[in-house]
């Protein structure tokens, strides 16, 4: 039974209860405290649900394997955004060599019937993006991470950063052309849609 | 600010990467350029577009599902983890595990199943991938089919062939799929059936499991089977929803299909061959 305040012991100390004394209390902490930004990433990233669980698993299964060589160099949760990165860099390049699952095919006809909604154009819109651009927007914008915590995760300069979201943004600029234009002007509308 | 700053600089100001003094030409810039002034609103526009998507959570069902995955196997699992062999063969097996069994039909002549049952969707508490075979002798107990108890039998993904049994002879008349509209559409039929090449003599087929196939796929079996007394056909299409853990099923599609029809065992054939079709869901 985890004991209660442990909940707000700072992930490298959890880290260190787990590769030292192999307390799986402190895993599943930090799995419980970093499941969703893990998820969300991956989901934006990934553009759907099977792939996101996929990411999701994967991350947490390299944490579990790999934690005893995690450096404490940059913090867990940076350490976290990279493997997450690299599990979506994985499994979109495997993608784009695998057709739509069938599940999702139906997904998608179903958005199709609900394209009236913003956030599905603005979705379909992020998902147009490249995987790099699509990482680093969404970090920025969805995640508010800086362009150093971005580098730090990505593993490339800070210059690339800068210049993948200013494009990302451009691109996605044109793709929404009007939409963005309709949602600047109603701010509330998405909120209330999503 | 004599030169006018690029789409990456204005991208970075609306970021507030950008330190003063230098944001503070740029504001200036920007009352005093039409041009960059619009850049910087369509730039704008887009990040308040995508401020409007919300970070997606995991559900109760990913979460278990993940915590399943790394929390509750490490005994079990430092054994899984540390054999790269039985990793790599349960990933084999992820990839096909194929059962072939030859069919002798009961009777020469198979009468057209008068009752058929289609049901999608029903949830079925069922073993993981390591273990396919107990959740497929179960099936039974699930569909009220009798199957008989032939082995699994496993293959690697790719072309392979097997011997079905000889050609069953008798009525191809039309089953009476009275829940048709429940069958699976075509393309889901499609894509969960692996393709089936018959041949010319009707009792040799060339199945290859494709490699488009959606999911891993852990398990496809064909076997023997009666439904209503009359001879039936089993398939059974297992995969899982996971390409990181394979070892998980997720769903699990039971057919019995009329072996009269089973010349072509794909797509919209495999719908209309079918006396009995269940889906199942890892509950």
């Amino acid at each position: 039974m985890q004991e209660p305040d442990r909940d707000q012991d700072p992930d490298d100390v959890l880290v260190r209860a787990f590769v030292g004394q192999g307390d799986k209390d402190a895993l599943e902490i930090l799995l419980l405290r970093h499941e969703r930004q893990v998820y969300g990433l991956a989901y934006r990233v990934l553009g759907n649900k099977a792939d996101a669980e996929d990411a999701m698993q994967e991350v947490f299964l390299n944490v579990f394997r790999r934690v005893r060589t995690f450096k404490h160099d940059s913090t867990f949760k940076t350490w976290l955004h990279r493997l997450t990165v690299n599990a979506c860099y994985d499994l979109g390049r495997k993608k784009a060599r695998t057709p739509i699952p069938v599940e999702e095919v139906a997904t998608q006809s179903a958005n199709r019937i609900r394209s009236l909604d913003t956030t599905i154009v603005i979705e379909d819109a992020l998902n147009q993006l490249s995987l790099d651009h699509r990482v680093a927007v969404t970090m920025r914008h969805l995640l508010d991470m800086t362009y150093e915590e971005i580098s730090a995760a990505t593993g490339v300069p800070v210059g690339t950063v800068k210049s993948r979201i200013a494009r990302g943004r451009a691109a996605l600029g044109e793709i929404l052309g009007p939409q963005a234009e309709e949602q600047r002007s109603e701010p509330g509308r998405l909120r209330e849609q999503s | 600010m004599n030169e006018h700053p690029g789409q990456e600089q204005i991208s970075a100001f609306i970021d507030g990467e950008i330190a003063a003094p230098e944001s503070d030409q740029l504001k200036s810039h920007f009352e005093s350029c039409a041009g960059c002034a619009a850049m910087k609103s369509s730039l704008e526009r887009a990040s308040l577009a995508l401020r409007a998507l919300d970070l997606p959570e995991p559900t109760a069902d990913q979460h278990r599902a993940l915590r399943q995955a790394i929390l509750d196997r490490p005994a079990k699992g430092r054994f899984f983890l540390a054999r790269p062999a039985f990793a790599g063969g349960l990933a084999l097996l992820a990839l096909a595990a194929i059962a072939v069994v030859s069919l002798r039909p009961e009777q020469n002549k198979v009468a057209s199943p008068t009752t058929s049952r289609l049901v999608a969707g029903e949830s079925f508490d069922f073993a993981d991938g390591s273990d396919v075979r107990s959740t497929v002798s179960r099936l039974p107990e699930v569909t009220g089919a009798q199957f008989t108890t032939d082995d699994i039998g496993t293959k690697q993904e790719g072309a392979y062939s097997a011997a079905l049994g000889p050609s069953e002879a008798g009525s191809s008349g039309s089953s009476d799929l009275s829940h048709k509209e429940k069958a699976p559409s075509k393309s889901t039929a499609q894509n969960a059936a692996p393709s089936m090449d018959s041949q010319s003599n009707g009792t040799t087929c060339s199945r290859k499991i494709l490699k488009t196939q959606p999911y891993p796929m852990i398990a496809l079996v064909i076997r023997p089977a009666t439904y209503n007394n009359q001879p039936a056909r089993l398939l059974v299409y297992a995969w899982t929803a996971s390409q990181t853990t394979n070892a998980r099923l997720d769903h699990i599609q039971v057919w019995l299909v009329d072996p009269a029809k089973c010349a072509e065992l794909a797509g919209d054939n495999l719908v209309n061959a079918a006396y009995h079709y269940s889906s199942f869901k890892r509950t």
